[in-house]
């Protein structure tokens, strides 16, 4: 019986060794050399600095760029606690929470009519990280941004255009708009429209930018 | 429900089924001995690693000394991963300098990861330290290993006549994870890798986002988890929101793609099984039940997750889909995965026994959330490694004994008897399963503990504790997540209904291998019954929707039909 335990014992740590060393730095090792972008985590430098990453939203509430959705992750897109609202369709609180979540979009975008608020843009992601909203969720916002910016309509909606992710292969998933990204292009045309509500905006990345630097 | 989002889930699911008849024809020349055209390679590490452990791989024991070792070997596992965790701060790769894990939620991680259910009463992100998500890695390859190989011993049972030994547990268990898990999890890392999912050891990085504010991003050796936690239908993701966190599951297509790993493997176990027994229209039956059953509930959950909240739509919302506008019910979706995808992948990862989730299941509508639960009851639409296909036999031995006695013969199956003994085990292994959901549900609504740890009121609060148990016993790991299980109660109760779910079933189901393999073959007569074609199919799906609804109905009426009648009635619960 001592035999056979040392041969079960001795299984244990050679798969130990295998499967979780090994196979984890055998991965981290082909991510270094053939994907460094990827398996550091997809981050958007400006200025060498990294100000974010292209997969993981960021708490856009400003009214002069692209909001994304509401998120249950912490206090906003934190990154560090990932989940949703997980509220259930029939709870009251959750319907009473809505409404006000509503009634805030259509006051901030008040072109936009009741019955034809995109549905994405007022529920939360399951993880409350996710960049994506709805084309008609970001079309929805034009109207306030460029009234707020000075920027004319037409410019955004171009922009909007420019950054849709359609179907992957034309095939997987449902279209939409990866919020960083296009707040970052949008950054820059706020800059080449508005130089001194450039400078408002992201006064405080700046700030923050060269204290850091 | 659109034309574009059935057709990728007709894609996807096509895809497996053709990935699944080449893999099922390798994994039964693997562990028929034949030979392979990866042998060159694996073959001498194979032999090294048997040599090192002082085993004669030719060397066969009988089911009992199979299972016993199987499960010493899982309890030493089990050891090695709870002190890890329990001592995380005293081993390396803790950046966060989180503390060691306290001892209760500990002992349901590592029974939860062992029996490869992945149940998670911490978020990953906040409690983890990189070295043990490594160590949760390791049991995410063995306990899939696990599973398969009693699989296979139980296979051999109903193969081999008038023998006795069901194989070497050591050889078997090697050989799983040499020649297929290692190999596969590499590859889908790499893949998983070059769509977006990070790999690192930095935990956290720091970043000041464009418009000035702060953001924490959580980071770590996340691809080496996804690909082995997907293949091994462990589910256990490295992020508390498990795929519905982008850098686990970056897009849609890596949504379809971790769909793919899911399911691919528990299908070509169904017709592995048909190649080893000789018999493949026996086997084809088999997966015919099983994908009418996972169609029809994916046509449910589909149908319900694109129609909406009703409450919304009155409140404003648009929530029918068109062109630049997704529609349905997006509480807790990720907008560009979107409500196919989505709903493909909480059906599957609830069939296939995963537990991974891409979206916030505790925010499904009611009938979905329904068929979700009840996939876990049934437990054999595939189902997880090896043990789905275990279930879906122990229904066949059911169902051939209830048709044998309608037409008053002895009933057989695949040319063996089946007897008092088969049937005992097999009802017992059924019952067990519905015993250790039900009772357990039960208590845990009876005592304030209990009920504590609800999240949505109404109906749907009696959901989520159902659903965690349900979860638990079929080894899932999935949540309806408003649930808070991280408490003393939830800690052992869940920790207890995992360890017995897993085990109990899987010894009665080998013990029929052991029972069927001492067996005479009788020949073939005029009157057996013959175990494929469209009768077969009908008496096997009529057993399993007669005993999966007498069994689990009334605690679904409870829960989210009545949840669901009251929506249609437009009553809201606080």
């Amino acid at each position: 019986m001592i035999k056979e335990l040392i041969k079960m014992i001795k299984l244990t740590v050679l798969l130990y060794i295998v499967c979780s060393l090994g196979y984890t730095f055998l991965i981290w090792g082909i991510g270094k050399i053939a994907f460094p972008f990827q398996a550091g985590g997809s981050l958007v430098y400006k200025n060498s600095k990294p100000i974010g990453s292209m997969l993981i939203g960021e708490k856009f509430t400003s009214p002069y760029i692209f909001n994304g959705r509401p998120s249950y992750a912490g206090n906003g897109y934190n990154g560090t606690e990932s989940g949703g609202s997980n509220y259930a369709p029939t709870n009251g609180k959750y319907i009473r929470h809505e409404k006000k979540l509503i009634n805030n979009f259509l006051k901030e975008n008040p072109s936009v009519k009741k019955g034809e608020i995109p549905v994405d843009i007022v529920t939360g992601s399951g993880s409350g990280l996710g960049p994506y909203i709805s084309i008609a969720a970001a079309f929805d916002q034009v109207p306030r941004i460029s009234s707020l910016t000075g920027i004319p309509k037409s410019a955004l909606y171009m922009l909007v255009k420019r950054n849709i992710s359609y179907r992957q292969f034309g095939i997987f998933g449902t279209p939409g708009v990866n919020t960083v990204k296009l707040n970052l292009k949008l950054s820059l045309l706020i800059k080449k429209y508005n130089f001194k509500l450039y400078k408002l905006i992201f006064k405080g990345f700046l700030f923050k930018y060269t204290i850091n630097n | 429900m659109t034309y574009t989002g059935v057709l990728q889930i007709l894609i996807t699911l096509a895809t497996m089924v053709i990935a699944a008849v080449p893999l099922s024809k390798y994994l039964a020349h693997v562990f028929n001995g034949e030979a392979t055209f990866l042998d060159g390679i694996i073959n001498p590490v194979e032999s090294l690693t048997l040599k090192f452990l002082k085993v004669n791989g030719n060397e066969e024991t009988d089911w009992i000394k199979y299972l016993k070792i199987g499960i010493i070997v899982n309890f030493f596992m089990l050891a090695i991963v709870y002190l890890i965790l329990r001592f995380q701060n005293f081993l390396p790769l803790n950046q966060m300098h989180y503390p060691g894990i306290s001892w209760a939620l500990d002992f349901n991680t590592a029974i939860s990861f062992i029996t490869n259910t992945n149940w998670q009463n911490y978020a990953g992100e906040e409690a983890l330290s990189n070295f043990s998500q490594m160590a949760l890695v390791f049991l995410q390859f063995t306990s899939a290993a696990t599973g398969l190989v009693f699989a296979v011993a139980f296979i051999r049972g109903l193969v081999r006549r008038e023998a006795k030994y069901v194989g070497n547990f050591y050889a078997d268990f090697i050989k799983a994870i040499y020649r297929l898990f290692l190999p596969l999890a590499i590859i889908f890392a790499v893949i998983m890798l070059w769509q977006g999912v990070p790999q690192t050891f930095v935990m956290q990085k720091k970043v000041t986002n464009m418009t000035g504010i702060k953001q924490k991003l959580s980071m770590g050796p996340v691809a080496s988890m996804v690909s082995i936690e997907n293949l091994g239908t462990n589910g256990g993701g490295f992020y508390d929101a498990n795929a519905a966190q982008p850098y686990e599951n970056p897009n849609p297509f890596t949504n379809a793609l971790t769909v793919f790993m899911m399911g691919t493997i528990p299908i070509a176990l169904f017709l592995m099984y048909g190649i080893m027994i000789g018999n493949k229209k026996h086997a084809w039956t088999l997966f015919a039940v099983a994908m009418t059953l996972l169609l029809v509930c994916l046509a449910i959950v589909y149908s319900q997750e694109a129609h909406g909240n009703p409450f919304l739509a009155k409140l404003g919302v648009n929530i029918v889909a068109s062109k630049n506008n997704p529609g349905g019910n997006m509480e807790g979706k990720q907008e560009h995965i979107g409500i196919a995808q989505t709903s493909l992948f909480a059906t599957a990862t609830t069939a296939f026994t995963t537990g991974n989730v891409d979206s916030a299941h505790d925010s499904f509508m009611p009938l979905s959330g329904m068929v979700l639960i009840a996939e876990m009851m049934l437990n054999l639409i595939f189902g997880g490694k090896g043990v789905g296909l275990l279930n879906m036999l122990t229904m066949v031995i059911i169902a051939v004994f209830i048709a044998g006695l309608m037409v008053g013969r002895t009933p057989e199956f695949l040319g063996k008897k089946i007897e008092a003994k088969e049937v005992k085990l097999a009802t017992l292994a059924m019952f067990a399963h519905a015993f250790i959901i039900l009772i357990p549900f039960a208590i845990a609504l009876a005592v304030p503990a209990g009920l504590a740890g609800i999240l949505n009121p109404g109906p749907h609060g009696l959901s989520e504790i159902l659903y965690a148990y349900t979860s638990t016993v079929a080894n899932n790991g999935s949540a309806f997540a408003g649930l808070n299980g991280n408490t003393l109660f939830y800690n052992i109760s869940l920790g207890l209904t995992i360890f017995f779910g897993r085990y109990i079933p899987i010894i009665c189901q080998v013990a029929i291998a052991g029972s069927l393999i001492k067996k005479k073959s009788i020949p073939e007569s005029a009157g057996t019954f013959p175990a494929h074609g469209f009768l077969f199919y009908t008496v096997v799906m009529a057993t399993i929707l007669l005993v999966g609804a007498l069994t689990f109905f009334p605690a679904l009426a409870l829960g989210p039909v009545a949840e669901h009648f009251a929506m249609i009635k437009g009553h809201l619960f606080y």
